[in-house]
């Protein structure tokens, strides 16, 4: 089920409503059973992938709990990480390893064919999976307590409004909630409301607006000049953070209603400074779960420059795989290591020259430089991200730096609308971050504040495009 | 708290009621195909289009039910079949009625989604005579498991009245009808600003050319509100996403279709007349065995369901086909004047 959906608004409120009349263990077996009609809506065969998961760390749980040393715990550990990495590898990978292998042996002159199998990807596995492997990881740590209710547990791993994209919640920071009775605040209903109505105008009105010129450029980047394939470039950037975002405004809102926190996933990203401070903006979940239980397991920054550079380089190149079985997306991947390597390089070699002192902070004109250096860098990445092979992301390098340019491009004027939103969306960031945007707005008279969620609404109706797009990160 | 609270959302709810009034009352009605004879906004009100007729002049009415090959829109309608039937009728008091009336209802693209819900609203009406114009693409297999979002007019709107809804085989139902296409459809039958928000894309349209694709809805090629203003920028090249004629096959599942559509057909209490399209197809082409197989089965059908049945697949010369179920004009006369001497020849008086 799509959150920009009519069937989700019928939906929402309707559990809504249940989850108030009942107790407890009736709002737990409730959201459960919303949770999973809500993921099996569409493909209902993948519910078993679901509940597969989620007896494995169960099961996982429960067994580590009773061992005692700690081999032990590490090979139940390994079982989990297994099993979950296995329900990815082979509905996810599957098709795209055993693809590389069979072509790799014709390259070495073996006959080897492989026909796909023909998975279609079940949703927000990736997530999923995940979530649930950081339950085990902390109870490997002995961050957490073991989970001994099925229900809490099967609820933390199928939580409907996080299920499919995000936010990839920590055990500690989910489970304990899911198992308190909520009073529902009015404060919660006019929060989560309000993230639902911007969530839905991020998603419906800007992001699917943007991919309207996205699919026209990367359909046919000859057909453009230069400049509004880049405008197409940096308008992906628009639509992909707005799909996201949006979709993580509608789950934090719909949470929410249930007296529930989830984790902010972006704090403006577009703001980054650094192509660490991006990653320290976007996707922070997913990041952060790297960081915890990939990078800082490697070694971190705690074993030398040269180790630090390998932990990175292989952490990005498997956050580009997390992201899709395609070459594009290692490809991705990697572009991103090196910037973070050549931002590392950078600073170690200034700290050198400068010794302790370093550009101050405040100073506008570099915060401006860097943050434009940031967000150049991050729209060369995005044509790895969007574009669907590799022939279409040369391509779309050659138009972008003129080496199509045929006579007769000219640039249409709706491309200076795109200019102008790309513009907006910068400044309103902008304001937010420096000039206490959201407290003011927080400061209006109450009146006035429901008279523009009351506009906005109904600009929404209005301005949205017909298309009813899928969220991008459900294919991940 | 509490009652600010409430008070906040009255004024969320009266923000969305006074979008709601505006739309009802300052945006112009639609017009329907009692004011205009060609109805210009096929795409839209069309539950609008099928309520005129209940104001229409006491005339024998033939309702032709048909698809891109009877709605024609690159040519004048004056110039296609449907209009020159009207006139021949009419001059020729076919039937022995005075005057007649053909309604034309077609569409471009339409599938047997649309067309069986139409043939549902026929059944509480009574037009002198119903000609079911169809081909082997209307039941394409691509379609079947489609539902009524996948339609490019509002027809679907008319399956959330339940007149109409309750007159649709439980097959049609599970088949289109999903949860989500029901609540639009429904959302959009019920409240003017979903629907009118096409006005505000539309009324930009002419002033800022092309801004409706580019901007709003890029995967369909036509301004649901034919508004004229002039043009204050140049206009936008067309995309190139529009796919071509998509190949439309006619497999298992297209029975199914075809079965569901004759089925409410046969449950008009008007004289149905089913006509199997003239098509022009080359020799070998796949869409022969397509167009003989969907022939073979409206044969085994329309004889199972008391309908009569007019095949006239080859009835018309190939040269004069645009494409091949598209005519060009002088098939258009043709066929007007071969449909008006079956039914003068078949009926005669005693229609």
């Amino acid at each position: 089920m799509l959150f920009n959906t009519y069937t989700y608004a019928v939906f929402l409120p309707l559990v809504f409503l249940l989850y108030l009349a009942l107790p407890l263990r009736g709002r737990q077996a409730m959201l459960l059973a919303a949770s999973y009609v809500f993921y099996c809506w569409e493909t209902p065969v993948y519910g078993a992938l679901l509940l597969i998961s989620t007896v494995l760390d169960y099961s996982c749980g429960l067994i580590m709990a009773r061992c005692v040393n700690r081999p032990a715990r590490r090979i139940v550990l390994l079982a989990s990480i297994c099993g979950n990495l296995g329900l990815l590898g082979f509905f996810k990978y599957g098709d795209f390893f055993a693809g590389n292998v069979a072509g790799l042996g014709r390259l070495l002159g073996f006959d080897t064919h492989w026909a796909p199998m023909g998975f279609i990807l079940p949703v927000g596995i990736s997530f999923y999976t995940f979530q649930t492997m950081s339950y085990t990881i902390q109870l490997y740590r002995r961050q957490i307590e073991p989970c001994r209710d099925l229900l809490s547990f099967a609820l933390f791993v199928s939580f409907f409004p996080q299920l499919v994209a995000g936010p990839i919640e920590r055990a500690s920071h989910l489970l304990p909630q899911l198992r308190v009775y909520h009073h529902i605040k009015l404060n919660d209903l006019a929060v989560g409301g309000t993230r639902i109505v911007f969530g839905l105008f991020r998603k419906i009105v800007l992001a699917d607006r943007f991919s309207i010129i996205v699919d026209r450029v990367f359909a046919n980047p000859e057909d453009f000049p230069a400049f509004t394939v880049w405008i197409g470039v940096l308008a992906f950037w628009g639509q992909i953070y707005f799909d996201f975002a949006g979709y993580a405004d509608i789950a934090i809102g719909s949470a929410r209603l249930f007296g529930i926190r989830l984790t902010e996933n972006f704090r403006r990203p577009l703001l980054a400074s650094s192509i660490a401070d991006f990653w320290a903006r976007w996707h922070i979940t997913l990041t952060s779960w790297l960081r915890d239980y990939l990078f800082n397991p490697m070694g971190g920054f705690r074993k030398g420059a040269v180790r630090t550079v390998v932990h990175g380089v292989v952490v990005l190149v498997l956050c580009g795989l997390w992201h899709g079985a395609a070459w594009h997306f290692v490809l991705w991947g990697a572009y991103e290591a090196l910037l973070l390597v050549g931002y590392y390089a950078w600073k170690g070699l200034r700290r050198k020259l400068l010794g302790r002192r370093t550009a101050r902070k405040d100073n506008m004109r570099v915060l401006v430089g860097s943050v434009a250096l940031v967000f150049a860098c991050n729209s060369l990445a995005a044509v790895f991200f969007r574009a669907p092979d590799m022939t279409v992301t040369r391509r779309m390098f050659r138009c972008m730096f003129g080496g199509h340019e045929a006579a007769g491009l000219e640039i249409e004027w709706i491309s200076w609308i795109y200019v102008a939103m790309l513009i907006a969306w910068l400044v309103i960031e902008f304001m937010q971050e420096y000039m206490g945007l959201n407290d003011r707005i927080r400061r209006l008279p109450w009146w006035l504040r429901a008279l523009g969620m009351g506009l906005l609404i109904g600009f929404i109706a209005i301005t949205a495009t017909n298309l009813t797009a899928p969220y991008i990160y459900f294919q991940f | 708290m509490k009652r600010k609270f409430l008070a906040a959302a009255g004024i969320v709810l009266a923000a969305q009621i006074a979008f709601e009034i505006f739309a009802r009352r300052a945006l112009p009605p639609v017009p329907t195909c009692v004011e205009v004879s060609r109805n210009a906004y096929r795409f839209r009100a069309w539950p609008e289009y099928i309520a005129g007729l209940d104001g229409l002049p006491d005339n024998a009415t033939a309702v032709l039910l048909t698809n891109s090959q009877g709605y024609a829109g690159e040519f004048d309608h004056r110039r296609i079949y449907p209009a020159r039937l009207e006139t021949l009728m009419c001059e020729n008091r076919t039937g022995g009625y005075p005057h007649w009336e053909i309604l034309n209802w077609a569409c471009d693209g339409m599938t047997s989604i649309e067309l069986t819900l139409l043939a549902a609203c026929l059944q509480s009406r009574s037009p002198t005579i119903v000609l079911a114009m169809t081909g082997y693409a209307d039941y394409a297999a691509e379609h079947a498991e489609e539902k009524l979002l996948y339609c490019r007019s509002d027809v679907p709107r008319l399956a959330t009245r339940s007149p109409y809804l309750r007159r649709l085989p439980v097959s049609y139902v599970r088949r289109h009808i999903g949860l989500e296409d029901f609540l639009t459809f429904l959302i959009r039958d019920r409240f003017a600003l979903p629907r009118y928000r096409e006005f505000v894309w539309s009324w930009l349209d002419p002033r800022f050319p092309g801004i409706h694709a580019a901007f709003y809805a890029p995967s369909i090629n036509y301004r649901p509100w034919e508004l004229r203003a002039r043009p204050l920028l140049k206009p936008l090249r067309k995309s190139k996403l529009t796919p071509g004629d998509p190949v439309l096959t006619y497999r298992e599942g297209s029975r199914e279709m075809l079965d569901d559509y004759l089925s409410v057909l046969a449950g008009i209490s008007s004289r149905v007349i089913v006509v199997a399209q003239p098509i022009a197809v080359p020799y070998g082409d796949p869409r022969m065995a397509w167009q003989d197989a969907f022939v073979e089965d409206l044969r085994t059908l329309t004889a199972r369901k008391g309908l009569s049945l007019w095949d006239l697949s080859d009835a018309l010369p190939a040269g004069d086909f645009m494409t091949s179920s598209h005519f060009l004009p002088a098939n258009h006369e043709r066929f007007a004047n071969m449909l008006h001497d079956r039914l003068s020849r078949e009926f005669g008086d005693a229609l």
